[in-house]
C-alpha cells in the first residue's frame, strides 16, 4: 500500500475507518465519517507529526489508534500482529506499550485523586511490583519529569497547567512504552511553559527512545518536534512527507494554504505574504464530494469535483492526495 | 534539559473540602441549618443526660399540665408525660429516620444510576425507564404502599422512605456521571487497562459526590417529614414510641385545650426539617462549580 | 459630551487616541490583593494597531476591561491611574455616558463570539440594532445596512446570512459578525480585539488578521489587538508592548522589537516560539526555566527575576525606571540585553 522506509513497522494502521453516528433533533442520524481510510507507519523511534484544522479527524485517530475508539474498519498491527481483533487480557498486553499524553490538562486528570496514585496508576493496574517498587517507580518519574515527590499528596488542581501536564507525562511514561500519542500536548500551554514541555519531551525521548505521534493543529510545533508530518484535511490524509521536505516545498494545495496561512513571527516578511486560501472549513457531517478541499482549491478541475484522489507516490518518500499533483 | 529539572513548588491552593466549608461559613442561611442540625443531633446524642425524664413514664395526676409549671418545662402529654423528654427523644428517633432512609436510597439509587451512567444502552434504558415509573406515582402515595406491603412500623417505614425517595438520587447520580464519563482523565484511565469497577467507584463516583451531598441533605429533610407523615396515619412508629408525628396525632384531640402538645412536637419536626433544608439550599450554592468564582 | 472628565493639561494633540497613564488594577481577593496591573503606561495613536502581548496573568485582558470600565467591582478595584481617551478621562465618566461611549467609540471582540451574540436574534437583526439605538434608523433601513457591513466584512450572500442566527454560522463568520457589530458604530475610533482568532483555525486565522488590517484602514480606526501569539503580532500590529506579571517591560515599534529586543523577557518570549528563526534546525527550543510567579505574593523587585538569566542584586528589590532605545522604544530593565545579544 505505501512505501514508508522501515520494513519492520512498531505500528501500522491500514485504512482505519472511524465513524460516529450523530442525532440531530431534526431528520435522521447522521454519519459523521471522522478518520475516512488513514494509513501510516511508525517506526520504533520515530516521531511522527499529525496536522491539520478542526474537524479533520486527527484526535480521532490518535484514539482510534490507541483502541480508545474501536475502528470500524482497517486494521491495527503491533509489532506485525493485527490488534484489531484482540481484547481482554490480550488488549491489556498491548496497552502496557502504547499510551497517550492529553491535550487538556485540567480534564485528564481526575480532581479527587492524588498525584501520587494518578500516576502509579499505570502501575497498579499492570501489577508492576509490589507496593515499595510501585512507591519507587513513581517517585523516579516524578523526578524525571520534573515534580518534586514530595507534592505527590496533592491534588492536581494545586498545580499549574505547565505542571499538570508533567503529571500527565510522567502517568503515560510510568510504564516505559514504547509508543506514545500525544494529542495536542501543549495547545492549552502558554508559549513559554510549551517550549519547556516540548524540551522534556525531547529529552525523555532521547533517554527512553519510544515512537511518537504528535497531533496538533499547530504546524510549527509539529515541524519542530517531527521526523516525518502527516497533513489531514476532513478525515483522509491528503500529504505525507518528510518534515523538511514538506516545509521547504509542500505539494498538496492544502498543506501549501496551511504553510501559506500560519502566521510567521517576523515583521519583516510581512508584505511578502502568500495566497490567503478563501472560505471556510467545510462541516465533516457533509464533505464536498470528489476531493474535500476543491471548493478553496485554486487549482480545482472538474475532475476534482467527481472523484477523490488516491494518496500517491509523487516523489520519493513523498506522497499527496492531489490530481493536479500527481498529473505533474 | 536544566530547566525540566528544576522545578518550581506548586502553588498552595486550598483543597476543594477546605474551600467549601470557607464558603460554608460564610453562608449565613447554611450556617443557621447547619447549628440547628448540630444543635438537633447533640440531643438525640445526648438524650439519656439532656432528658429530665423517662420519655414514657406517665403521670397521671399530672395529665396535660402546661408548660412552666410544676418543673415541666414544655408541659406534659395526655398522660401525663413530661413532652420536653419526649421530644428530644423523639430527635434521636427522626434523626436516626433521616439517615437511615437517605443511607437506603443513596445505596440503591447510587448504583443504578452509576451502572445506568456508566453503562448506557440498554442498561439505561431499563433502569431509567424503571424509575420514570416509580417517579409517576405520587411520592407519599407510593411510600404508603410499600408501608401497607410490609406492615406498619418503624423500620418499615424507613424502608418506604428509602425506596420511594430512591429514583431522585438515581437521577442526579446518573446526570454526573454522563458528564464525568467523557472526561479525559475517564478515557485515560480506561486506556491504562483500567477495570469497569475500579472505574465506576473509585475513579467516578467520587466526582459525583457535590450534587448528591446537597440532595442528601435535603432528602433527610424530607424523610423526617415524611416519617412524621407516617406515624401520623399509623404506618410509621406506634405508641408508646416518642415519635413527632405519633405524637400529634396521639393528642391531636387536645389541640383546643391544651395547645402545647400538638404545637410543640409540630415546632420540633419544623425546625428540624427547616435545618436540613437551609443547609441542602447553601450547599447547592456552594457546591455547584459554575456558582464558584 | 460633558466636559467635566476633560483633562486639563495632558499630552493630547500628538495624534494620541488612547493613554493610559500609572494605571493599577487589583482584585481584592480572600487570599490576599492580586496586582492585576501595576503602574502601566500606554499609548495609542490614531489609527495605530497596538498589540498587548502576554502569557495568562499577565493583565493584558485586565487593561482591556479597565479602558472599556467592565472590571467587575468587586473584587476588583482601580487603585490608580488615568485612561485617556480624545482627552477625556474615561475612569471619571458618568456610567451613562460611558455606556454610550461602549459599542459607539470604543467597541470590543472577544475570542469566542459565540458568547458575546444573543442566540435568539439573527445576526441581522443585532446588527442593525446598533444603527437603531445610535443613529435612531428605522428597522428596515437599518437592516439594510446591516447587511451593507456584513459584505464589508466579506460574509459571502451576506442577504441571506443576515437572516441567520449565531449558532447556524462557523466560528469564523461568528467572529465577522462581531467585527461589523463593531464597524456598525457611527464613528469608530477604537476596537479592542481580545485573542479574537485564538479559538479559529489557522486558515481562517489569516483570512480574519487580513479582514482587520484591511477595515482598519479603510476606517481609519485604531486597534488595541491583545494576543499571546508572537506570529499574529508580527503580522498584524504596528507597536507592541510586552507585558509580564502586570507590568509593561517593554514597548517598540514592531519591526524594533522583533530585530532588537532589549527586556530579557521579551527576548526569551521571541526565543521560545517554535516558528522563531533561532529556533529552525534546532535540536531544542530555547525556553525560560520556571514558570510565572504568583500575583499574591509578588514583591516591588522585577517580577521576572525569578526567571531571569540577566538577574542582578536590584532586580529583586525594585523595579526599573524606563530606559529608552532610540525612538519610541521603551523597556524597563536593570540589565538589559545589549544590542548585539549579550548581556552589559
Amino acid at each position: 500500500m505505501s512505501a514508508e522506509r522501515n520494513p519492520t513497522p512498531l505500528l501500522a494502521a491500514r485504512d482505519i475507518q472511524k465513524n460516529f453516528r450523530i442525532k440531530d433533533d431534526r431528520g435522521p442520524a447522521q454519519t459523521l465519517k471522522a478518520v475516512d481510510g488513514v494509513s501510516l507507519d511508525i517506526a520504533p523511534g520515530e516521531v511522527v507529526g499529525v496536522v491539520g484544522e478542526s474537524g479533520c479527524g486527527k484526535s480521532t485517530l490518535g484514539k482510534t489508534i490507541l483502541r480508545m475508539y474501536e475502528p470500524d474498519g482497517g486494521t491495527l498491527t503491533w509489532k506485525g500482529e493485527d490488534m484489531t481483533a484482540v481484547s481482554g487480557a490480550e488488549l491489556k498486553v498491548i496497552r502496557k506499550d502504547i499510551q497517550m499524553i492529553f491535550q487538556d490538562p485540567y480534564s485528564s486528570l481526575n480532581p479527587r485523586k492524588k498525584v501520587k496514585n494518578i500516576i502509579s496508576q499505570p502501575l497498579r493496574v499492570h501489577a508492576q511490583g509490589d507496593k515499595d517498587e510501585i512507591t519507587r517507580r513513581t517517585e523516579e518519574v516524578m523526578r524525571e519529569v520534573g515534580i518534586n515527590p514530595v507534592y505527590g499528596r496533592r491534588y492536581p488542581h494545586q498545580f499549574s497547567g505547565g505542571q499538570r501536564q508533567r503529571i500527565g507525562i510522567a502517568r503515560a511514561l510510568a510504564l516505559e512504552p514504547e509508543f506514545v500519542v500525544c494529542d495536542e500536548a501543549v495547545s492549552a500551554l502558554d508559549v513559554s511553559i510549551q517550549a519547556q514541555i516540548l524540551n522534556l519531551l525531547l529529552d525523555l525521548k532521547d533517554r527512553h527512545g519510544f515512537a511518537n505521534l504528535f497531533i496538533s493543529h499547530d504546524l510549527s510545533v509539529v515541524e519542530f518536534i517531527s521526523e516525518r508530518i502527516l497533513v489531514m484535511y476532513l478525515g483522509r490524509i491528503v500529504e505525507k512527507a518528510p518534515k523538511t521536505e514538506l516545509m521547504a516545498e509542500p505539494l498538496h494545495p492544502y498543506t501549501r494554504a496551511l504553510l501559506a496561512a500560519f502566521p510567521i513571527a517576523d515583521p519583516s516578511v510581512r508584505s511578502t505574504k502568500k495566497q490567503i486560501v478563501v472560505g471556510d472549513v467545510p462541516s465533516p457531517l457533509n464533505p464536498p464530494t470528489g476531493c474535500h478541499f476543491h471548493p478553496r482549491c485554486p487549482l480545482a478541475t472538474d475532475r476534482c469535483r467527481e472523484a477523490y484522489p488516491p494518496l500517491v507516490e509523487v516523489a520519493p518518500g513523498r506522497q499527496a492526495a492531489c490530481w493536479e499533483v500527481s498529473a505533474g | 534539559m536544566s530547566d525540566n529539572i528544576k522545578e518550581i513548588a506548586p502553588p498552595a491552593e486550598p483543597g476543594f473540602w477546605k474551600e467549601s466549608w470557607y464558603q460554608l461559613t460564610r453562608n449565613r442561611a447554611a450556617m443557621a441549618g447547619l447549628i440547628i442540625i448540630a444543635f438537633f443531633a447533640l440531643i438525640a446524642i445526648f438524650a439519656p443526660l439532656a432528658a429530665p425524664e423517662d420519655p414514657l413514664e406517665q403521670t397521671i395526676s399530672a395529665r396535660l399540665t402546661a408548660p412552666f409549671t410544676d418543673g415541666y418545662i414544655l408541659g406534659t402529654d395526655d398522660l401525663g408525660r413530661d413532652l420536653l423528654s419526649r421530644i428530644i427523644y423523639g430527635g434521636r428517633i427522626s434523626l436516626i429516620i433521616g439517615v437511615v432512609s437517605v443511607g437506603i436510597s443513596l445505596t440503591l439509587g447510587g448504583v443504578l444510576g452509576l451502572a445506568a451512567g456508566y453503562f448506557g444502552g440498554w442498561v439505561d434504558r431499563i433502569i431509567m425507564r424503571v424509575i420514570d415509573i416509580m417517579l409517576a406515582f405520587p411520592y407519599i402515595l407510593l411510600t404508603i404502599v410499600i408501608v401497607a406491603i410490609l406492615g406498619p412500623s418503624l423500620t418499615n417505614a424507613m424502608v418506604a422512605i428509602g425506596i420511594s425517595q430512591m429514583p431522585r438520587y438515581a437521577r442526579v447520580i446518573r446526570a454526573s456521571v454522563l458528564s464525568e464519563r467523557e472526561q479525559d482523565y475517564v478515557l485515560a484511565e480506561r486506556s491504562l487497562g483500567t477495570g469497569n469497577l475500579e472505574l465506576m467507584f473509585r475513579t467516578i463516583l467520587p466526582n459525583t459526590l457535590a450534587p448528591t451531598i446537597v440532595q442528601a441533605t435535603l432528602g433527610v429533610g424530607e424523610a423526617i417529614l415524611s416519617s412524621a407523615g407516617l406515624s401520623f396515619l399509623g404506618l410509621g412508629a406506634q405508641p408508646p414510641t416518642p415519635e413527632w408525628g405519633l405524637m400529634i396525632a396521639s393528642s391531636k384531640q387536645f389541640i383546643t385545650s391544651a395547645w402545647w402538645v400538638v404545637t410543640l412536637p409540630g415546632l420540633a419536626i419544623l425546625l428540624a426539617v427547616l435545618g436540613f433544608n437551609l443547609l441542602g439550599d447553601g450547599l447547592r450554592d456552594i457546591l455547584d462549580p459554575r456558582l464558584r468564582d | 459630551m460633558t466636559d467635566t472628565a476633560t483633562i486639563e493639561t495632558s499630552a493630547t494633540g500628538t495624534g494620541e487616541l488612547l493613554g493610559i497613564d500609572n494605571l493599577s488594577v487589583s482584585f481584592h481577593t480572600r487570599r490576599g490583593v492580586v496586582k492585576a496591573v501595576r503602574n502601566l503606561n500606554l499609548k495609542i495613536r490614531e489609527g495605530e494597531t497596538l498589540a498587548l502581548v502576554g502569557e495568562s496573568g499577565c493583565g493584558k485582558s485586565v487593561t482591556a476591561h479597565a479602558i472599556t470600565r467592565l472590571v467587575p467591582m468587586p473584587p476588583g478595584v482601580i487603585e490608580s491611574g488615568i485612561i485617556r481617551f480624545r482627552g477625556t478621562n474615561l475612569l471619571s465618566l458618568p456610567e451613562k455616558e460611558m455606556r454610550s461611549l461602549r459599542g459607539s467609540k470604543i467597541s470590543m471582540i472577544f475570542q469566542e463570539p459565540m458568547t458575546s451574540l444573543n442566540p435568539v436574534f439573527t445576526v441581522g437583526t443585532q446588527i442593525a440594532e446598533v444603527f437603531v439605538t445610535h443613529e435612531k434608523l428605522g428597522r428596515k433601513e437599518a437592516f439594510a445596512r446591516a447587511v451593507e457591513l456584513l459584505d464589508l466584512v466579506k460574509i459571502p450572500d451576506p442577504a441571506k446570512r443576515a437572516k441567520s442566527y449565531p449558532h447556524q454560522l462557523s466560528g469564523g463568520m461568528r467572529q465577522r459578525v462581531m467585527i461589523a457589530m463593531a464597524l456598525a458604530s457611527p464613528e469608530p475610533g477604537l476596537m479592542i480585539a481580545d485573542e479574537p482568532t485564538t479559538a479559529l483555525d489557522v486558515t481562517i486565522q489569516a483570512q480574519i488578521l487580513q479582514l482587520l488590517n484591511e477595515l482598519k484602514k479603510g476606517v481609519g480606526m485604531a486597534l488595541l489587538l491583545i494576543t499571546h501569539d508572537m506570529g499574529v503580532v508580527a503580522e498584524t500590529a504596528d507597536r507592541v508592548a510586552v507585558m509580564y506579571a502586570g507590568r509593561k517591560v517593554e514597548d517598540a515599534p514592531v519591526e524594533e522589537l522583533f530585530a532588537n529586543p532589549r527586556h530579557p523577557y521579551t527576548v526569551g518570549l521571541l526565543g521560545c516560539q517554535c516558528s522563531a528563526p533561532s529556533n529552525r534546525n534546532a535540536v531544542r527550543l530555547t525556553s525560560i526555566s520556571g514558570s510565572v510567579p504568583d500575583l499574591l505574593t509578588l514583591g516591588d523587585g522585577c517580577p521576572f527575576a525569578n526567571r531571569c538569566g540577566n538577574v542582578k542584586n536590584e532586580c529583586m528589590e525594585s523595579f526599573p525606571d524606563v530606559s529608552t532605545a532610540g525612538e519610541d522604544h521603551e523597556f524597563r530593565c536593570h540589565n538589559p540585553i545589549t544590542e548585539s545579544g549579550a548581556s552589559s
